[in-house]
């Protein structure tokens, strides 16, 4: 998993590298300043020693002196004190060389221990002489007190040699510091310049990141506002948390957009169900038509009504008035059948077509059944689709009476109420089970192809094409018999 | 781009903690450094004379050897010159004084002053070692020389002598010190050259004592007595420089280039005195390195200067 760095961490990390540098410098600044203080103070303790060197050898030529020029042999004990005197600044010195090796420094060092040979040599010879009465050999005495004021002098010119290369040595050493504090001021100066810039650039981008991703979330919000389809995803490669938030911040658009388009594809199917099956009717509806154009297209209509006219004719010249009358109903019941399937009809029309069949029927069953009409005055110009209630009263008769050889009774009432036109048609039959009635509406609404109650669906679906959902249709089990109401809204009379 | 800033931004503070590091460092061990491998070995070289043309040449080539040599072999040379030119006195003193200071090689001139030699001799006992330059000292126990061979070179004089003049001329010899014994060596070669050629009569070896108006002197003086002039060291030389040589029908000399450019010298011994100088520090470096010299005696090449030969030989 990706590791982020915390805006304020990027801010800290900023301060702390300004911090560190500043701490730098000053440590470098005090180590410099300590490094050349502590370079003039060894300079002048080396100088110190030089001194005292040359004031202990010059100590020790005055004893020679003493010694020698007043022949005083009393000082001799005091030699030995100088010459150690001078021994012990010496070792000092030659640990200078050692450690730092000076050509002049070396050669007077040298010098001296030349010297003290030679005062040793004098010393010794001056105690022969003391301890022989003061009559050894003058001439070797003097030669050896000359060799040594010699070799002093060469000391001397030595310590000059000395001083001079240290006076050189310390203006060198002076220019040489001048040099060296002009440099690491210059370079100080320049690391404290990268430095601070590289902190000031490294803040100002870190602000600028921030800004920078700060516009970026505003703009992906607002693009969110207007269409989320539209939304970009943000892209911060800040390494904080602005980039964790943006990633959440994508991963929500993906999840909303992806919801969104479930729910409109959803959406879409559902339309395209509805399409389809209103297409589905359509094609029933047509196939229907084509059904009856088939059998229309298979009896000529006209030669049927003329030919029943005529044999109704016939049966009334031959006073068969009740054959008569029955051809005529029959042609007239076919008539409508045929002229207005694909039509609206009044409900005068309907309740007038009814009757006819209902004298059919009655010729047929000769009287086991009775029918009662009880229209309001008020629905007879209702404008509906054709050929409603004579399912009804038919699927009344064949399904609800059939077993009934007499009784039977059939009842159909019209009347408005509520601004709706209930049509019931009732009858004392058999009736229908609950789990029938279940089934039957579960016929209607599945649109499944079930080959029972074929008349009833046909029903609700020319009405519900009619009157889209504002259809009820209603059966009720009256037990005896069964009740079927249809309600239609009043205001679609007029379709 | 990226990878260049990545860069940059690695470089820059990288360079400045270097570059201050570097500083540092050099401030506190950039001088003072000395071979680890070798003890410092103090070396003083006595010259008896600065001039332009002869010793400063020679302290020119110890200078040019001690910069490449001496870091490596831990050698600190260190010139004196004496004062007053080709003075003994002082020089013996300076000697006197490297002998206190005890130091490790003391390079001289040689001569023949007895003082001078004791010296060196107590130099020799206290374990110095002593290298004798341009000059040798006689009959001097164990040392090293390095320089020209002198009778070489005065033979070669002579017989540049007895061609240019056929076999017949007048000749007066200008030497510099009767002590110097490179000078009488010089000689030697140059009568062995001239005796067989019986019409080489020698005037008269004069001494110019190494002092410009001293040669003039004796230059002008014997200018009416002889028709050669033969300079058996360079201060000599001065004299025919100044007055164009025309006292003489054939003056010679050593190491006065000039006088041959400018015709006053019909020509010179040319001896290698950067290399003499040169090989003192060599020679020491070796024997820091193996314990003793090449030889004990190293002669440096010798060539005879004319007009016709100076570009060719002086480049």
């Amino acid at each position: 998993m990706k590791r982020f760095r915390s805006v304020i961490s990027k801010y800290v990390l900023g301060y702390v590298a300004v911090g560190v540098f500043a701490v730098f410098f000053l440590i470098t600044s005090v180590f410099m300043n300590g490094y050349v203080s502590e370079r003039y103070e060894a300079e002048i303790a080396e100088l110190g020693s030089i001194s005292e060197l040359e004031a202990a050898a010059n100590d020790l030529y005055e004893e020679i002196d003493l010694i020698y020029l007043y022949l005083s042999d009393t000082e001799i004990g005091n030699y030995d004190e100088k010459k150690q005197a001078v021994t012990g600044l010496l070792a000092e010195t030659q640990r200078q060389v050692e450690a730092k090796f000076v050509r002049e420094m070396a050669d007077t060092n040298s010098t001296i221990e030349t010297y003290i040979e030679k005062c040793d040599e004098l010393i010794a010879q001056l105690e022969i002489y003391f301890d022989s009465d003061k009559t050894s050999d003058y001439d070797v005495l003097e030669s050896m007190y000359n060799e040594q004021q010699e070799v002093y002098s060469y000391v001397v010119d030595g310590f000059q040699g000395v001083y001079s290369v240290r006076l050189n040595s310390l203006s060198e050493m002076e220019k040489q510091m001048n040099r060296f504090q002009m440099k690491i001021t210059l370079l100080e100066a320049i690391c404290l310049i990268i430095a601070i810039g590289g902190c000031f650039a490294y803040l100002v981008r870190t602000v600028r990141e921030i800004a920078s991703s700060i516009a970026i979330m505003m703009s992906g919000v607002s693009a969110i506002k207007e269409d989320v389809f539209q939304a970009e995803p943000l892209t911060i490669h800040s390494n904080d948390e602005f980039e964790e938030f943006a990633n959440a911040f994508n991963e929500m658009i993906r999840v909303i957009q992806d919801q969104m388009k479930r729910i409109e594809e959803d959406a879409n199917v559902k339309e395209r169900l509805g399409a389809m099956e209103i297409e589905n009717l359509k094609m029933f509806s047509d196939l229907q038509k084509s059904h009856l154009d088939f059998l229309q297209s298979r009896i000529n209509p006209h030669f049927l009504f003329n030919t029943l006219n005529m044999i109704a004719s016939m049966a009334r010249i031959e006073n068969a008035d009740q054959s008569a009358e029955m051809m005529e109903t029959t042609a007239s019941f076919l008539r409508y059948n045929l002229d207005n399937i694909s039509k609206t009809v009044t409900l005068a029309q309907e309740i007038e077509n009814l009757k006819d069949y209902v004298a059919i029927q009655e010729y047929r069953y000769g009287g086991r059944y009775r029918y009662d009409f009880q229209v309001d005055e008020n629905c007879m110009d209702f404008q509906m689709p054709c050929m409603i209630l004579q399912p009804l009263v038919e699927n009344a008769i064949q399904h609800g009476l059939a077993m009934k050889l007499s009784g039977g009774y059939v009842q159909v009432k019209c009347y408005l109420m509520s601004n709706r036109v209930f049509l019931e048609v009732t009858d004392n039959g058999v009736g229908m089970t609950k789990e029938q009635i279940a089934e039957t509406y579960k016929d209607f609404y599945e649109n499944n192809s079930s080959t029972t109650h074929i008349g009833l669906r046909n029903i609700y679906k020319r009405l519900e094409l009619f009157y889209k959902e504002d259809v009820q249709f209603e059966l009720n089990n009256m037990e005896p018999g069964l009740e079927i109401t249809i309600t239609l809204p009043w205001e679609g009379r007029s379709l | 781009m990226k990878n260049l800033k990545t860069f940059l931004k690695i470089l820059i503070p990288a360079a400045a903690v270097v570059l201050l590091i570097g500083i540092a460092f050099d401030i506190l061990h950039g001088s003072g450094d000395t071979a680890d491998e070798y003890s410092i070995t103090r070396v003083s070289v006595i010259l008896p004379h600065k001039d332009d043309g002869y010793w400063n040449l020679v302290a020119e080539g110890i200078e040019e050897a001690e910069a490449e040599l001496a870091s490596e072999y831990n050698i600190d040379i260190n010139i004196l010159i004496s004062k007053v030119n080709y003075d003994i006195d002082q020089m013996t003193e300076l000697l006197k004084q490297q002998v206190a200071a005890k130091v490790d090689y003391i390079v001289v001139q040689g001569n023949e002053d007895e003082e001078f030699r004791e010296v060196l001799l107590q130099a020799m006992e206290e374990g110095i070692q002593v290298i004798c330059v341009d000059t040798d000292i006689s009959d001097f126990p164990e040392h090293l020389y390095i320089g020209t061979d002198q009778y070489e070179a005065g033979k070669l004089i002579g017989e540049e002598l007895v061609k240019l003049s056929g076999g017949a001329a007048k000749v007066v010899v200008m030497s510099g010190e009767e002590q110097y014994q490179n000078l009488q060596e010089r000689l030697t070669g140059f009568l062995d050259a001239t005796k067989t050629s019986p019409d080489i009569e020698l005037v008269e070896v004069v001494y110019d004592y190494y002092d410009g108006l001293k040669a003039m002197r004796l230059y002008q003086e014997y200018a009416g007595d002889a028709d050669a002039m033969v300079f058996l060291e360079g201060t000599g030389a001065v004299a025919p420089i100044a007055t164009g040589g025309n006292e003489y029908e054939y003056v010679l000399g050593f190491d006065a280039n000039e006088g041959v450019q400018s015709g006053a010298l019909d020509g010179i011994v040319k001896q290698d005195t950067n290399l003499m100088g040169r090989l003192v520090v060599e020679e020491i470096a070796r024997r820091i390195e193996t314990g003793s010299y090449s030889s004990d005696e190293i002669f440096t090449d010798i060539i005879w200067l004319t007009a016709e030969n100076y570009d060719e030989v002086m480049g």
